[in-house]
């Protein structure tokens, strides 16, 4: 009969408990920085309850690996497996997607890249800073995932160019076969600045003239904006 | 004697699905403790694919189970010094020896293990766990190639009721076997 070696039983067991506790640590710890209004309970206690849920899929996994050693002796075993191969992974996938989709929005996944991004990020929060990002962040007309509002196009066929193009970016960074500047592939389009200012009130006074050029495409908004204040300055 | 244990299909990919299983867990925790378009990456597309591929061995592994439980005479080969099963194992099945040898070895707690007796081509085995419900008593092996017909637990209960005789013949093949284990006088095996 297969029997597992003692040394993994014990290291299982000991990864297991360091897991949890380290799991456990992050779980409770505060985020001291974060004002009231920005609180996000479905991402503050959802990833704590999965990240919970993990570990006990972890736990569950390992028990029975060490205790039936993939043997389905019995109605336990396979419930067991039922449990921890579908049930939990079920659980884990299709919260965790909804946490996926809710942090790739964030600044700080952009500044994770950071030999590639710092530089745009730190000029968006440079205060002193007169870019078109600077200044959207400083007066927080966008108040919140500003980078992914900024680039991402209307609708979900947006959301999913975005991905899609983060998926390029995303592999570029890691082989490091990206250039400096980093540049945008296509021109930045209008309608990532129109969807937001068209239908104000003050845009249409000032652009009334030519804003058909503008809907159309003749005329592109960087073409005025761009020139006294770029979309980012960055410096490295 | 070869003590080459077999290690099933079966069991082997179970095994590989935990593992698969656990990887993907720690993807998870790695892309909840920091989140970076990598971790991100791995947790939204690799993990639910190893999750995936996982939870499709399980399924194939229910339906292997699930298959052999009803099966009917299905013919399958066992290389010399594979198990076919092991004490202890819940008993699915029965099987008739359409050719070759298995040796039948019980291993008391505490013992060492014991040889029982072999069986050849004509003889069957492992109804035992069948009629008491209980665990395998012995553990099976074949010592050389051997084809064995297997009788799903479910058409081997069905066969018993619906022919008496046949009932008779096994039950009193079953008591005569149950006699033996407990008397057995067998050297026990000391192993290659």
């Amino acid at each position: 009969m297969f029997v597992m070696p003692l040394w993994v039983r014990s290291f299982s067991r000991r990864l297991t408990r360091a897991a949890a506790f380290g799991v456990t640590a992050r779980l409770f710890a505060a985020s001291p920085d974060e004002p009231d209004f920005h609180f996000d309970p479905v991402d503050h206690y959802g990833s704590r309850l999965l990240t919970g849920v993990m570990v006990l899929g972890i736990i569950l996994v390992l028990y029975s690996l060490i205790k039936y050693q993939g043997k389905t002796s019995s109605g336990a075993a396979w419930g067991l497996l039922l449990v921890s191969l579908v049930l939990i992974p079920g659980m884990v996938f299709s919260f965790g997607t909804v946490l996926v989709f809710e942090r790739a929005e964030k600044p700080e996944l952009c500044e994770s890249c950071h030999f590639a991004m710092q530089g745009h990020i730190d000029d968006m929060r440079n205060p002193n800073s007169t870019s078109l990002a600077a200044i959207h962040y400083r007066n927080r007309y966008i108040p919140a995932n500003q980078c992914y509002e900024c680039h991402t196009s209307y609708g979900i066929n947006g959301t999913v160019e975005a991905k899609m193009s983060g998926i390029v970016d995303l592999y570029k960074y890691y082989t490091r076969t990206f250039h400096k500047p980093i540049k945008m592939r296509e021109q930045y389009p209008n309608g990532d600045c129109l969807k937001c200012h068209a239908q104000a009130v003050k845009w249409q006074a000032q652009h009334g003239d030519f804003k058909e050029s503008l809907f159309k495409g003749e005329m592109h908004c960087l073409d005025c904006h761009g020139a006294n204040n770029p979309a980012h300055t960055v410096t490295e | 004697m070869s003590s080459k244990k077999g290690f099933s299909k079966k069991r082997a990919g179970l095994i590989f699905a935990q593992l698969l299983t656990l990887m993907s867990f720690g993807l998870g925790l790695a892309f909840m403790y920091r989140t970076t378009g990598a971790t991100l990456f791995l947790f939204s597309v690799l993990a639910p694919g190893l999750a995936t591929f996982s939870m499709l061995l399980l399924a194939v592994a229910g339906i292997v189970a699930f298959r052999k439980r009803h099966s009917l005479f299905e013919i399958e080969e066992f290389q010399a010094g594979q198990s076919v099963f092991e004490q202890g194992e819940m008993g699915q099945c029965a099987y008739f020896i359409e050719s070759g040898e298995v040796e039948i070895i019980r291993t008391p707690e505490g013992a060492e293990p014991v040889l029982l007796a072999k069986l050849g081509q004509g003889n069957f085995f492992g109804e035992n766990a069948l009629l008491t419900e209980g665990p395998r008593n012995a553990t099976v092996r074949a010592t050389r190639l051997t084809k064995l017909a297997i009788l799903g637990k479910e058409n081997f209960l069905a066969l018993c009721k619906m022919v008496p005789a046949a009932r008779q013949d096994i039950l009193k093949t079953a008591r005569e076997r149950s006699s033996v284990r407990e008397t057995s006088l067998t050297a026990p095996i000391t192993g290659d």
